[in-house]
């Protein structure tokens, strides 16, 4: 079987930075895994992510996704691979509109794609929220009435309302106290369980990923500089990038 | 609930004031014929009610022709208030469309649509609309809603691109756009609504700064042409007879600013609230 995400060459510029924020990226994503990308804050892991879905066109490289050329897409192609293919932000203030409420803010996908009529799509969006650890009645509030957590509660159950099988998780915990995260990263597990979805999991810090990531790429300077199963990373970090980033987790002496 | 902004505008004094002046002008302004005390055009004796000063006859006196100065100022309002509602409605839809094509469209969208701004923005609107009047002569109401409406869409489109291009970059259109939302699904149901209040106090705006063009164009006689009464024509009647007349000059000049003012106050105002607003997220 074919990895579902394969990354070959891929650059992303931005002209009035005239710089490369990625620099020729290769890599795989297995079906069901959770495949990590870590780096510093401007080494380029935002911009790819959001390449690999077509939110910024890349100058270079080749994106396929279950085995189609993502950046060929067009018309019903494309349509169809935003259904498949879903993303969660950073910050949960900026990622959902502040004038709609949340019940017309997961049904959004649900509208787009006509996927169902009007009854059923409440009831579908009252057992989403359900699925996210919210409750129904929170369809009729609007954003700002919910704290960080529960904010992105609602992004996660907006992605999952068009039935994705892939998620980009950009940096989508790393604006929660540790509490929420760990929670929020619970239900991240339990959600990957269910509906066997695949992961790319953007942090900039090593310890959020440890415990779920099956692989992790090191990302510096627009470059992926070290790819490793999690274990190995921990244990035997070759690359002074992927050093640092240990270096840089707190942990309790014993 | 926190209040969004036109909530915020509606508990807010100053706002409900200016609000209030506008609303009443305007409904003078459509009830002027049944309001008015008199014909506006009715010159009923041209030498023994000339002149007349405010009275219980002619709350607002006569002017030299014997008419009656608070009938013509509420005929006034109806043209007046008419001309410039239209040209503020036709330049702030016009701005407020190319602004948001430009950003939305990008490419060479955007680099017409900004170089005209840029190109048009730098001529002095009052010179550029007295040349085109003087070349096609007198105009009716409507060529000069058209004339005023269609040279004052600039700064609107402005803001509009601009505010559309910072919402572009924001992370619920970037959502918006994953779930594969169409670019016209994105200005209806996102941008459009964001930008609202900006598009509200640039449209309070374009009415504060129309309606004196509007009073200068009929001052200077190239606007509305008598015996049609506009607040700028009014004035004009009443220039000869400045120390001796006050209230033909008076009256017009109070009309304007007053509705000026409140259009001011009603763009400040909704400032404001937008601000509260931005912080109370």
């Amino acid at each position: 079987m074919t990895a579902l995400l394969e990354v070959r060459d891929l650059v992303v510029e931005y002209p009035a930075a005239a710089a490369r924020a990625v620099d020729g990226v290769s890599f795989d994503i297995e079906r069901g895994e959770t495949f990590a990308l870590v780096g510093e804050s401007g080494s380029g892991k935002t911009s790819l992510g959001r390449a690999i879905l077509r939110l910024v066109a890349p100058a270079a490289g080749r994106v396929h996704f279950d085995g189609a050329d993502v950046l060929a897409l067009t018309g019903d192609a494309l349509r169809q691979f935003r259904r498949r293919a879903q993303v969660v932000f950073q910050d949960p203030k900026a990622s959902l509109d502040p004038r709609m409420r949340v019940g017309d803010i997961v049904r959004e996908g649900i509208d787009i794609h006509a996927l169902l009529q009007r009854p059923s799509g409440d009831l579908r969006v009252a057992h989403l929220l359900e699925e996210v650890g919210l409750s129904a009645s929170d369809a009729s509030r609007f954003p700002h009435e919910f704290s960080g957590g529960e904010r992105q509660r609602i992004a996660i159950a907006r992605a999952l309302a068009v039935e994705p099988e892939f998620l980009v998780l950009d940096e989508a915990v790393s604006a929660l106290d540790v509490l929420v995260r760990q929670q929020v990263l619970d239900l991240l597990a339990e959600l990957q369980a269910r509906r066997a979805l695949t992961y790319l999991f953007i942090a900039h810090d090593l310890a959020v990923v440890e415990r779920i990531a099956t692989r992790v790429a090191v990302m510096h300077q627009g470059r992926i500089v070290e790819c490793a199963p999690t274990h190995q990373l921990f244990s035997a970090p070759a690359s002074p990038a992927a050093q640092a980033l240990l270096a840089a987790i707190p942990r309790i002496p014993w | 609930m926190a209040a969004n902004t036109w909530q915020r505008l509606l508990a807010d004094r100053p706002a409900r004031i200016a609000g209030g002046v506008l609303s009443a002008a305007a409904i003078a302004a459509v009830l002027a014929p049944w309001i008015s005390p008199y014909d506006p055009t009715l010159q009923p004796d041209p030498v023994a009610l000339r002149l007349v000063a405010p009275s219980w006859h002619h709350l607002f006196g006569t002017d030299p022709f014997s008419r009656d100065v608070l009938s013509r100022i509420l005929h006034g309002a109806r043209v007046s208030l008419g001309v410039a509602a239209g040209a503020m409605l036709l330049s702030v839809t016009l701005g407020a469309a190319l602004g948001a094509l430009a950003a939305v469209m990008g490419g060479w969208v955007d680099s017409i649509v900004s170089g005209l701004v840029d190109v048009l923005i730098a001529m002095p609107r009052l010179l550029v609309v007295i040349a085109l009047v003087a070349t096609f002569g007198a105009l009716s109401p409507w060529w000069l809603i058209v004339l005023i409406g269609g040279s004052g869409w600039l700064t609107t489109a402005r803001i509009v691109r601009a505010e559309f291009r910072d919402h572009l970059q924001r992370e619920y259109v970037l959502a918006a756009r994953a779930l594969g939302a169409s670019r016209w699904r994105l200005v209806w149901r996102h941008l459009l609504p964001a930008v609202a209040p900006q598009v509200a106090v640039a449209a309070a705006l374009a009415l504060a700064a129309v309606i004196p063009l509007e009073a200068a164009l009929s001052f200077v006689g190239l606007g509305i042409q008598p015996p049609l009464p506009s607040w700028g024509n009014i004035l004009l009647d009443g220039t000869d007879y400045l120390t001796s007349a006050w209230w033909l000059v008076v009256f017009p000049i109070a009309a304007v600013t007053l509705t000026v003012g409140s259009a001011l106050v009603l763009a400040d105002r909704l400032r404001t609230a937008i601000a509260g607003e931005e912080r109370a997220r």
